[in-house]
C-alpha cells in the first residue's frame, strides 16, 4: 500500500531535520568554546541532505549524507590576559555565526513540523482506509 | 448449469450419485400423479427458469462487482501513489539539487480505466490478469516557478497545497467507494 511509504519518507525527513537541529544546537553551544576535544578551537558543523531511494517505489526519503566541518580560519579575538592567548595576545575563537545557526535552527524546525502534519495527514487516511466499508 | 427433472425424490438423488462432478445440482422433483395442467406446466418452465436465472446471476455477480468497483479503487491506488510522490517533495524540500515530482491525474486515470497498462503474462487463461507493479503513472517533474541556486525545485506553497488537495480527494473516493460497498449490501440483504 503505497500511503504507507509516506510514513516511511516523514519518518526518515524527521529524522534526518532532527540532525540538523541536533548540530545546529552543538554550534550555538559551543559558539565560544575555544578549545574542543582535540585541543583547538571548534569548528562548526553543517549536515548534508541528500536524496535516498526507498525500495520499489519512486518515491524517496531524506538522509544525512555527511557532516561537513567549517574550515575557514578562526576568528582571531585580542585578549592578552587569556590563558590560551599567543604571543601577539590573539585568541582563536570558534567562527559560529549565531545569526545563520539561529536560522538554520528555524528552517529545521518548520520543515520537521511540516513532516509530522504529513505523517498525521496520511495516517487519518490510512485509519479511514481501513474502515472501508462499514 | 444443467437442470435435472425427475418424477421421483429417489431417483433425484440416485442420479446426484451416480454423477458426482456433475453441475447437476438442482432437481425439480414432480409429484408423478399429480396431473400437470397446462397451469402447473407453465409453472414448472417458470421455476426451471428462474434456477437458470439465479445460477448465472451468482456467476456473474463477483465480476460486475468488481467491474463497479473497478474505477475507485483505480482512482483510490493512484491518489495513494501520488501522496507518496508529493510527501518525498516535501521531505526533500531541504536536500540539494532535488526535483520536485507529479503525475498528470487526469491523463493516469483515463489511462488505468481504460486498460492500456501492461498486463502480467498468464500461462492459463484460468489465471487472474493482475495489472503489473510498475509505478501506475508517468512521473513527471515539476516546473519551478522559484527554482533555488542549489537546483532544488520544491516549492514548499505548491506542495503543501498539492498534498492537501490529494487528501482531500483520496477521503472523497473513499467516501463514494464506502456509499457504494452499502449499497451493494444493502441490494444483496434486502
Amino acid at each position: 500500500m503505497s500511503l504507507m511509504k509516506v510514513f516511511e519518507i516523514a519518518s526518515s525527513a524527521m529524522t534526518a531535520q532532527s540532525q540538523r537541529l541536533n548540530v545546529v544546537a552543538s554550534n550555538l553551544a559551543n559558539a565560544d568554546s575555544a578549545t574542543s576535544a582535540n585541543g583547538l578551537p571548534y569548528r562548526p558543523k553543517q549536515v548534508v541532505f541528500s536524496e535516498l531511494a526507498l525500495g520499489g517505489t519512486i518515491g524517496s526519503g531524506v538522509r544525512v549524507s555527511a557532516v561537513i566541518e567549517d574550515n575557514s580560519p578562526a576568528k582571531l579575538l585580542y585578549d592578552p590576559k587569556n590563558p590560551l592567548a599567543d604571543t601577539q595576545g590573539y585568541v582563536a575563537m570558534p567562527n559560529v555565526n549565531v545569526v545563520e545557526e539561529m536560522v538554520n535552527m528555524i528552517g529545521a524546525s518548520r520543515s520537521y513540523q511540516n513532516n509530522v502534519e504529513m505523517l498525521n495527514t496520511a495516517k487519518a487516511l490510512a485509519l479511514k482506509t481501513l474502515t472501508l466499508g462499514q | 448449469m444443467e437442470v435435472g427433472i425427475s418424477f421421483l425424490p429417489q431417483a433425484a438423488k440416485i442420479a446426484a450419485a451416480s454423477r458426482p462432478g456433475s453441475k447437476m445440482r438442482h432437481f425439480l422433483v414432480v409429484d408423478p400423479g399429480a396431473a400437470l395442467d397446462k397451469e402447473g406446466a407453465t409453472l414448472l418452465a417458470c421455476l426451471v427458469l428462474i434456477q437458470i436465472e439465479n445460477d448465472t446471476l451468482k456467476a456473474t455477480m463477483i465480476e460486475s462487482l468488481d467491474k463497479l468497483f473497478q474505477f475507485q479503487q483505480n482512482a483510490l491506488n493512484l491518489r495513494a501513489f501520488r501522496q507518496q510522490l508529493i510527501a518525498s517533495n516535501i521531505a526533500n524540500a531541504d536536500t540539494p539539487g532535488f526535483k520536485a515530482r507529479d503525475i498528470d491525474f487526469a491523463a493516469a486515470l483515463s489511462r488505468a480505466t481504460t486498460g492500456h497498462s501492461v498486463p502480467l503474462r498468464t500461462t492459463s487463461n484460468r489465471h487472474l490478469g493482475a495489472a503489473s507493479q510498475n509505478e501506475p503513472a508517468t512521473v513527471l517533474y515539476r516546473t519551478p516557478r522559484q527554482p533555488s541556486i542549489d537546483g532544488n525545485t520544491v516549492d514548499m506553497d505548491v506542495e503543501r497545497n498539492r498534498f492537501a488537495d490529494n487528501a482531500v480527494h483520496y477521503d472523497a473516493n473513499l467516501t463514494v467507494l464506502g456509499g457504494q460497498i452499502k449499497l451493494m449490501l444493502a441490494a444483496l440483504q434486502g
